[in-house]
């Protein structure tokens, strides 16, 4: 195998990992990026092969994110399983 | 058609998630103590007759008067005004058999809102066991309701639940609700008119709770069986792990000859192979950790030791409350920050949260292993006890000590003083369920290779690139390592963690190990297979570090990791939880801050003697 076609095949593994942990750790960001490039190739003159492309990277409609990214599963993912928003919880220290 | 929406409710520990389970063929978390559940879980089930049933499971609830977040939920839900949720056609009140004296407190508060419903009787098997006898057909007149037999951990315990739901909706009359009525008074007429019980307890339960409970032996106790786990967790383990270490160097030798020397190969086996299998090594030690964990939960001891710990935790300014969300921490401390919804008093709560990283999480177990395995020797004391296993429980030991002493300080710098008793349901012993044993094991094994093949796996590769981009240059004098995005960063963070003895090795690691500390050992595997190469490569990474770090270093590095908030989703689970970036930044400033002093103290003082 040769040196350029190994480098080719490890910059392709290293980029998807990257664009995995680029998801897992910011995904309202990875998927708004993935929502603009999705529209780049699928706005209105494109050839049918652009529009094509941009259908296979529309992202889904909501962020279906890892939660924590903790692995632990028990709380059903907790980035889509958002609680009510209430005050913050805070200590009042002694003067 | 739509499907109906039928919910759970009942108060703690009466077994609903267990009939979820049952219902919907789910595997949510089940345990012998009450708050395992905290959010509402939903299921389906499809009825004999093809009628399609939504289910929730509910948190457990004493009454409508809710004190914690949990409790709220559930009020909300029942009486349908939790936002976006739709109103229930059904309510299942489940109420365990052997304890109806507290149970049906709550049911007839259930009854008082009008809506159709139906006493879920569970646990008969236990009741009948007791002898205690219920005349279900009177205490269904009596209530206005059906009442139906469950038994939640039973194959088709569930049976006579299915078939109610699947007949017609039964009519429940309002009930005029009288705030000066004495429920208990009601309950006592209804038990005494429906109910023989031979006796309130258990006679095995006061038994065993004569020991269990006693102020001296009961701790006694606590501490033996803590002290075998963490014996147990080395010496049963070793084995397994032999048989895994030959695998992982076997696969890596075995690949390496037929692959081509380049990149490929390197991200492979030096990056893919020595990463992960530094990792899963540690699977067997997880493991047996939590068979023990889980026999307890199943068999009812848990509460007890929070029962026997709660004078020391009221001490220190926390309350019993904290032990069940604590020592789901072990865990994992995001459960664990999640499990204080049940804590009622929020000053309590968010001591609870911020000390609840000190715990030590099973993701500390491999970078702990992994540093005692390579510098405290294999030996015996005494003939019976295992060095190794006396320093980790040493290491978790620390761990508690830490908890209380934090929440001791936060008690005496806070203004607001809570005065919250304890008051918890201490549940009859249970011989925990093979089954339920089995399954727990398998879900931990499955959710630590999910975070190998997935968190661990990303990083590793993406630390892999790295540590070889960009390449030495032509006149290079050191390894290419040094050249790299990677080496350069380590050696820029060794003039911080210098004076704790971290080489810039340990530097590499630590950023990628904030993503999950097993991380770090993963991180640590590659490093060095890549520094090294060839053969060296696939040795085991205990052996190579036992051989280049000092003592000093590596317990340095066992300090940082008792404090240190290596978890950027603990962080992120605070934030959410306590709905306060000013809480994120107290706890990681006094995590880090307490995780730097504790090595350098560490460091200068083993220098100092060896």
């Amino acid at each position: 195998m040769s040196a350029s076609l190994q480098l080719l095949i490890v910059a392709v593994i290293v980029g998807v990992f990257a664009w995995r942990a680029f998801k897992r750790y910011a995904p309202k960001t990875a998927w708004r990026l993935q929502a603009s490039l999705s529209y780049q190739f699928e706005r209105a003159g494109r050839p049918s092969w652009s529009r094509a492309i941009g259908r296979w990277l529309r992202p889904l409609e909501t962020v279906s994110g890892d939660g924590c990214g903790s692995g632990c599963s028990s709380c059903g993912g907790c980035a889509t399983n958002p609680v009510a928003k209430t005050d913050p919880l805070s200590i009042q220290l002694r003067s | 058609m739509t499907a109906m929406r039928v919910a759970l409710v009942g108060n703690p520990n009466c077994g609903k998630t267990a009939l979820f389970n049952q219902l919907t063929g789910s595997r949510q978390k089940v345990a012998n103590y009450a708050g395992v559940t905290v959010e509402r879980k939903e299921g389906r089930i499809t009825a004999p007759s093809g009628r399609v049933f939504t289910v929730l499971d509910l948190p457990g609830a004493y009454s409508f008067d809710a004190a914690s977040p949990d409790e709220m939920i559930t009020r909300d839900v029942c009486q349908g005004n939790h936002p976006g949720e739709p109103a229930l056609d059904q309510i299942v009140c489940v109420a365990d058999a052997t304890n109806l004296r507290l149970h049906l407190r709550f049911v007839l508060e259930v009854r008082r809102l009008g809506r159709p419903m139906v006493l879920a009787l569970n646990m008969m098997d236990a009741a009948r066991k007791r002898g205690i006898a219920i005349d279900i057909e009177q205490l269904s007149q009596r209530l206005g309701i059906p009442v139906v037999e469950t038994i939640a951990v039973q194959r088709g315990g569930a049976e006579a639940l299915v078939r109610q739901l699947d007949g017609a909706i039964p009519h429940v009359a309002a009930v005029e609700a009288d705030p000066a009525a004495d429920l208990h008074a009601q309950v006592r007429q209804l038990l005494a008119d429906t109910v023989v019980m031979p006796q309130r307890t258990a006679a095995i339960d006061e038994a065993i709770d004569r020991w269990a409970l006693h102020p001296v032996w009961g701790l006694a106790m606590l501490a033996v069986v803590m002290f075998l786990i963490f014996q147990a967790v080395f010496s049963w383990a070793a084995p397994v792990q032999d048989g895994i270490t030959w695998l992982f160097e076997m696969l890596g030798q075995n690949l390496g000859a037929v692959m081509p020397d380049g990149l490929l190969k390197g991200l492979l086996v030096d990056g893919i192979i020595a990463g992960l299998g530094g990792v899963i090594v540690f699977l067997p030690q997880i493991l047996i950790l939590f068979l023990f964990i889980l026999v307890l939960e199943e068999s009812g001891y848990l509460p007890r030791a929070a029962f026997l710990l709660d004078r020391t935790m009221f001490s220190v300014g926390l309350t019993g409350r904290s032990f069940i969300p604590l020592l789901s921490s072990y865990a994992c401390a995001i459960p664990g920050i999640m499990a204080t919804r049940s804590i009622q008093d929020p000053r309590d709560r968010l001591t609870t949260i911020l000390v609840a990283p000190l715990t030590t999480c099973s993701a500390r177990l491999p970078v702990y292993t992994l540093l005692i395995g390579a510098f405290i020797p294999r030996q015996s004391i005494a003939g019976v006890f295992n060095l190794q296993g006396m320093v980790l429980f040493a290491l978790y030991v620390l761990g508690i000590v830490s908890v209380l002493a934090v929440a001791w300080v936060m008690k005496h710098l806070r203004r607001d003083k809570s005065e919250h008793a304890l008051l918890m349901e201490l549940p009859s012993y249970r011989v925990p369920n093979a089954r339920d044993v089995a399954i727990g094991l398998v879900e931990r094994a499955m959710i630590f290779l999910r975070r190998v093949g997935g968190i661990i796996l990303t990083l590793t590769v993406l630390l892999w690139f790295l540590l070889n981009f960009p390449g030495a240059p032509v006149d290079a004098t050191m390894p290419a390592i040094d050249y790299s995005f990677a080496g350069r960063i380590g050696h820029a963070l060794q003039t911080i963690f210098a004076p704790i003895g971290f080489n810039w090795q340990i530097c590499i690691a630590l950023v990628p190990g904030l993503a999950a500390r097993e991380v770090a050992v993963s991180s640590l595997a590659t490093v060095y297979a890549i520094s090294a190469g060839g053969d060296v490569a696939t040795q085991q990474l205990g052996t190579i570090i036992g051989g280049q770090w000092s003592l000093a270093t590596a317990l340095s590095l066992l300090a940082w990791y008792v404090f240190a908030p290596q978890c950027l989703s603990t962080l992120a689970v605070i934030r959410r939880e306590t709905n306060s970036w000013r809480n994120v930044a107290i706890a990681a400033g006094y995590l880090f801050a307490l995780a730097y002093l504790a090595s350098f103290l560490t460091y200068q003082i083993t220098s100092w003697l060896t």
